[in-house]
């Protein structure tokens, strides 16, 4: 009797989005997230997790991530960054991978915590520093809408205590 | 379609507002920015100037990458981290005194100071005990004390050659304190143990003067206070350091009237007539 191993399916886990839509993963891509594993550890043949916090363009987002690093460790990023470029901060990959609007990052992230996945987690946050590092406070202000709410004297006094914050 | 890019616009723009207002996720994204971008986020918005200033989450773990020599217990302020900073760029961290740390045993509990169970030393693990640590700059200095809460009387021996200073903490209302801290001094001069490195610190309410106590104080430097907790850790420090530093009987009474107007002016200390002893209340 031979047994074909190649031909073995292997299990795939279904993840139930916010709007109810069905996305698959294999399981060993989804061990990833520690949320995933301990669901599947601590209750035997769980096939299904839902995920009510997470739409499902995110939840694609996230299993790409998964399959593509379920047989090797991510690249770990340095704290602090070194640039505010991704790609000097990271590989290739994680650099275009993360690449996304706003939206999309913050999405993640969230996503990310909730399934705690500390690498994914850690690369949008590594990405959204990107666009604080070595920014002025007008620049800050200006990309993020927000008008300068302390009163000149305040302003004066923040300089004066702390001149370096402008270094 | 003109009025969906605005409302697209619109809703990246409140979005990207909801993030500077998250506690967690600036926490997140702080970790991996240095000291002065974050010193300038804070700059951006009053809510980000309350946020970032408030948070140990940002500033603990920035500070102890940056620092990893300065230990964070508790109170940390954005004078202290300022404090930090400069005396980083001012004196260059490298060129510090080689002895700016001390270890302090502390016989009892740690009173309302914040465990800290991180401490690595063969020694110290072996023994079950726990500790905190926190720092201060003293004059252009940062100095780095570890408080060790000493659970047995036993582990003094072993700890001997570690320790700097001992305070000895009894709780003043317990049934039979006089005993106890009697049984311990024993066990200090058994042990070889300056009485100049020794503080004995009496948590009460009330103030003990009896016949005990007016002994202990002719040989030992006395406190009686409430209890141990952040801010009257500091006036402690203050007369820790002075202890680790003089041994001597002259410097010893410097430091004890330093100690007394220190805490006068600190934590409205009522002053003794014995210059031996203080009241912290």
């Amino acid at each position: 009797m031979f047994y074909n191993f190649n031909k073995i399916e292997e299990v795939k886990i279904r993840l139930r989005s916010a709007e109810g839509h069905i996305c698959e993963v294999e399981e060993s891509a989804a061990l990833m997230s520690s949320f995933i594993r301990s669901m599947i550890e601590g209750f035997n043949e769980v096939t299904e997790v839902s995920l009510p916090n997470i739409n499902s363009v995110v939840i694609e987002k996230v299993i790409e991530y998964m399959r593509h690093y379920k047989d090797k460790d991510p690249p770990i990023i340095k704290k602090p960054i070194i640039s505010s470029k991704m790609e000097e901060n990271t590989s290739a990959w994680d650099a275009g991978f993360i690449d996304a609007d706003w939206n999309m990052v913050v999405d993640l992230m969230t996503a990310a915590d909730y399934l705690m996945m500390i690498p994914l987690r850690d690369l949008c946050c590594a990405k959204m520093a990107c666009k604080f590092k070595g920014r002025s406070i007008d620049e800050l202000r200006a990309e993020y809408h927000i008008e300068n709410e302390f009163p000149s004297e305040m302003e004066e006094n923040l300089e004066f205590q702390h001149p370096w914050r402008l270094e | 379609m003109e009025l969906r890019g605005k409302e697209l616009n619109k809703s990246i723009a409140t979005r990207k507002k909801e993030v500077l207002e998250n506690t967690s996720i600036l926490s997140e994204i702080c970790q991996f920015l240095e000291l002065k971008d974050v010193a300038r986020m804070r700059s951006v918005s009053k809510i980000m100037n309350v946020i970032i200033k408030d948070s140990q989450f940002i500033w603990k773990p920035i500070l102890q990458r940056t620092f990893p020599e300065v230990r964070i217990l508790d109170h940390l302020t954005w004078q202290s981290l300022k404090n930090v900073y400069k005396s980083l760029r001012d004196y260059h961290y490298l060129t510090f005194e080689p002895h700016s740390s001390y270890t302090v045993g502390i016989i009892g509990s740690l009173g309302k100071l914040k465990p800290y169970p991180d401490i690595h030393s063969p020694e110290i693990e072996s023994s079950g005990i726990f500790g905190g640590y926190s720092n201060y700059l003293l004059g252009k200095h940062i100095i780095s004390i570890s408080v060790l809460s000493i659970p047995s009387i036993k582990s003094i021996r072993k700890l001997r050659a570690e320790i700097q200073c001992w305070i000895l903490q009894v709780n003043g209302q317990a049934q039979g304190w006089e005993n106890v801290l009697d049984e311990h001094v024993t066990n200090f001069k058994m042990n070889q143990i300056k009485s100049s490195q020794i503080l004995i610190v009496i948590n009460s309410d009330q103030e003990y003067k009896t016949d005990f106590i007016l002994d202990l104080e002719k040989k030992f430097k006395i406190v009686i206070l409430k209890y141990i907790d952040n801010k009257t850790f500091e006036n402690l420090t203050k007369a820790i350091l002075k202890i680790c530093r003089n041994d001597g009987e002259t410097e010893r009474k410097v430091y004890e009237k330093q100690l007394i107007r220190t805490n006068i002016d600190e934590n409205s200390v009522q002053e003794t007539n014995d210059s031996n002893n203080c009241i912290l209340s």
